[in-house]
């Protein structure tokens, strides 16, 4: 016959390997820990009703989904209030560094045009002077061939800088990777959400649709829908069907 | 009058516009001005300054379909060549635009020598008419 104390003791550690079950969502020690509890039922007194252990297994299974839905919820939560922000600055991130790269490597390009044009004419003029040889200057040749240095030297490291201003596309990529990774999570969040609600299957949709009239932005591989153009080529066999 | 012709580049990114301008330059077209979407070019237009519209389509605010539909609308500027240079690539939407009276169609990403073929057709085509 177990006595008082022994009977509390294992209903204290049936309890909580219950809990402990629960909380880790193992279903098979939780309903082991319930049978070994519900078999030492007329140990717990014979006042206990079959009810009663119905309840309880009533209440540890909303226990556990309520404990389940509190951790879904807790990520939503870090999820709008901390990383959907982060989210977006990373983007905004990328947005200047993506920016500030075009406009560099523009610079560097507007800076050596004129430079290439430079020389290419003194050269013209030099290789008429040659053809000629009666108007040549003594000098001339020297004088063309320093501002060539110098000119091809500054284009050359204009190049340089404008290799390293591609640089950006490493780091944004990496940025937008970590995007992504965190867009996959929340997918899995709201999923497991919606899930537990007993709602209907997430569809995805955007919050505003893009319209026709408004634009729908480049095709993305696999993400566009629709009949799209490929290329120019394609554009103008349909203007021309149109009759134009 | 083409060399000298006042264009309007309408792209809600300024490195586009950057591009855009930088291409024109070469192409001979020094008089270039530029804005952000339709909301700020048709002011612009209004003035009766420009001869050539280029214009993106997808903008916040006011984008480039309904640009080119106001501009068809308005008596003074009915007939200004809009060329219309965008990353849509759906074939109702060159065919929305082909209806609203668009004058030539660049899809994104877009070759100098693209760019000048439409121009020249465009102006060539206005000559004729």
């Amino acid at each position: 016959m177990v006595n008082l104390a022994d009977n509390a003791d294992f209903v204290s550690r049936s309890i909580r390997a219950l809990n402990a079950a629960s909380v880790q969502g193992d279903e098979a020690v939780f309903d082991a820990v319930l049978a070994s509890l519900v078999a030492s039922r007329p140990s717990l007194g014979s006042d206990s009703s079959p009810d009663v252990i119905a309840d309880l297994r009533r209440v540890t299974g909303d226990l556990h989904a309520a404990l389940e839905r509190f951790r879904i919820d807790s990520r939503l939560v870090t999820f709008a209030e901390k990383e959907m922000p982060d989210a977006r600055a990373r983007l905004e991130h990328v947005l200047r560094l993506t920016d500030d790269a075009a406009h560099r490597t523009m610079d560097l390009v507007e800076q050596s045009c004129p430079l290439a044009d430079r020389t290419a004419s003194a050269a013209a003029l030099r290789l008429a002077e040659w053809r000629d040889s009666a108007t040549i200057e003594p000098g001339l040749h020297e004088a063309f061939l320093t501002e060539t240095k110098l000119n091809m030297e500054a284009v050359r490291e204009k190049l340089s800088e404008v290799l390293l201003a591609q640089g950006y596309q490493d780091l944004s990529g990496q940025i937008i990777r970590g995007v992504m990774k965190l867009v996959s999570e929340l997918e899995v969040a709201l999923g497991d959400l919606v899930r537990l609600s007993g709602g209907v299957e997430l569809v995805s949709a955007s919050a505003s649709p893009a319209t026709l009239s408004q634009g729908f932005g480049p095709v993305v591989p696999g993400v566009s829908h629709g009949v799209h153009v490929d290329g120019q080529q394609d554009v103008d066999a349909l203007l021309s069907d149109l009759g134009m | 009058m083409s060399n000298s012709m006042n264009i309007l580049v309408v792209d809600d990114f300024s490195t586009m516009r950057r591009i855009i301008k930088n291409l024109l330059h070469d192409l001979g077209y020094q008089n270039v001005s530029e804005a952000d979407d339709g909301n700020t070019a048709l002011p612009m237009l209004r003035t009766g300054k420009f001869d050539f519209l280029i214009t993106d389509w997808n903008m916040p605010g006011m984008p480039g379909l309904e640009l080119l539909k106001q501009v068809r609308a308005d008596s003074a500027l009915g007939k200004m060549p809009v060329l219309m240079l965008t990353a849509e690539a759906k074939r109702e939407q060159i065919v929305e635009a082909a209806q609203a009276g668009v004058s030539g169609y660049v899809i994104k990403p877009f070759t100098a020598v693209t760019l000048k073929e439409k121009i020249d057709k465009i102006l060539a085509t206005q000559a004729a008419g």
